[in-house]
């Protein structure tokens, strides 16, 4: 049994390299890129736009 | 003879990029000025019911009014400054003359007196309701 031994480590030793070959991991990390909606870009405009109209006309129309 | 060149192109600059900065501002100047010369004849007007605001940004005359040649005279003037003032603004915000026409007419028809002509979004022509109206409509919505 004692001159089994190593021989029976070995070949535990073999079974082990040989699971983790056969184990393959893999991941995945999905970066999605950044959007900005056409929505958010519309309105940021629009608040310009009327800010704009507001310094040009608002003393025209406070008369 | 590159200090010649050097003096050249600072008097060309003098000459001719100077005076377009300047103009743009006295436009800008120019244009208010004109606009508050004219208003109270607008308001006049629209108080009568002759003229309105319209969905664009711009007066209009309203059915059947009749106006004098020195009213619709003003009427074009009015909308040609209008017009430029939202050609800058587009230009300037990367917008379109429409557009800017539109948001100014929403400020227009939110400031409007009581009785004034206005027209909505869908097109029709309504006349302006009290204020506390206004802000109860908003409520509303």
């Amino acid at each position: 049994m004692k001159k089994f031994l190593p021989i029976i480590a070995a070949a535990a030793v073999l079974l082990g390299f040989g699971a983790t070959a056969c184990i393959r991991t893999q991941s995945e990390v999905d970066v999605k890129p950044i959007e900005i909606k056409p929505v958010h870009i519309t309105l940021d405009i629009n608040i310009k736009i009327e800010k704009a109209l507001d310094d040009f006309f608002g003393d025209l129309d406070a008369l | 003879m590159k200090k010649f060149l050097a003096l050249s192109i600072a008097a060309f600059a003098l000459v001719f990029a100077v005076p377009q900065v300047l103009s743009a501002a006295d436009d800008a100047a120019t244009i208010k000025k004109n606009m508050a010369e004219r208003k109270p004849k607008i308001e006049t007007l629209k108080k009568a019911g002759s003229i309105g605001e319209n969905k664009s940004g711009y007066l209009e005359a309203m059915k059947d009014a009749k106006l004098e040649d020195a009213d619709k005279t003003l009427i074009e003037d009015e909308n040609k400054d209008r017009k430029a003032v939202y050609a800058a603004i587009a230009k300037k915000e990367g917008s379109t003359v429409e557009h800017v026409g539109e948001l100014r007419a929403k400020q227009i028809r939110s400031k409007a007196a009581e009785g004034e002509f206005i027209q909505g979004e869908d097109g029709k022509w309504v006349k302006a309701p009290k204020p506390a109206e206004k802000k109860d409509e908003k409520k509303e919505k």
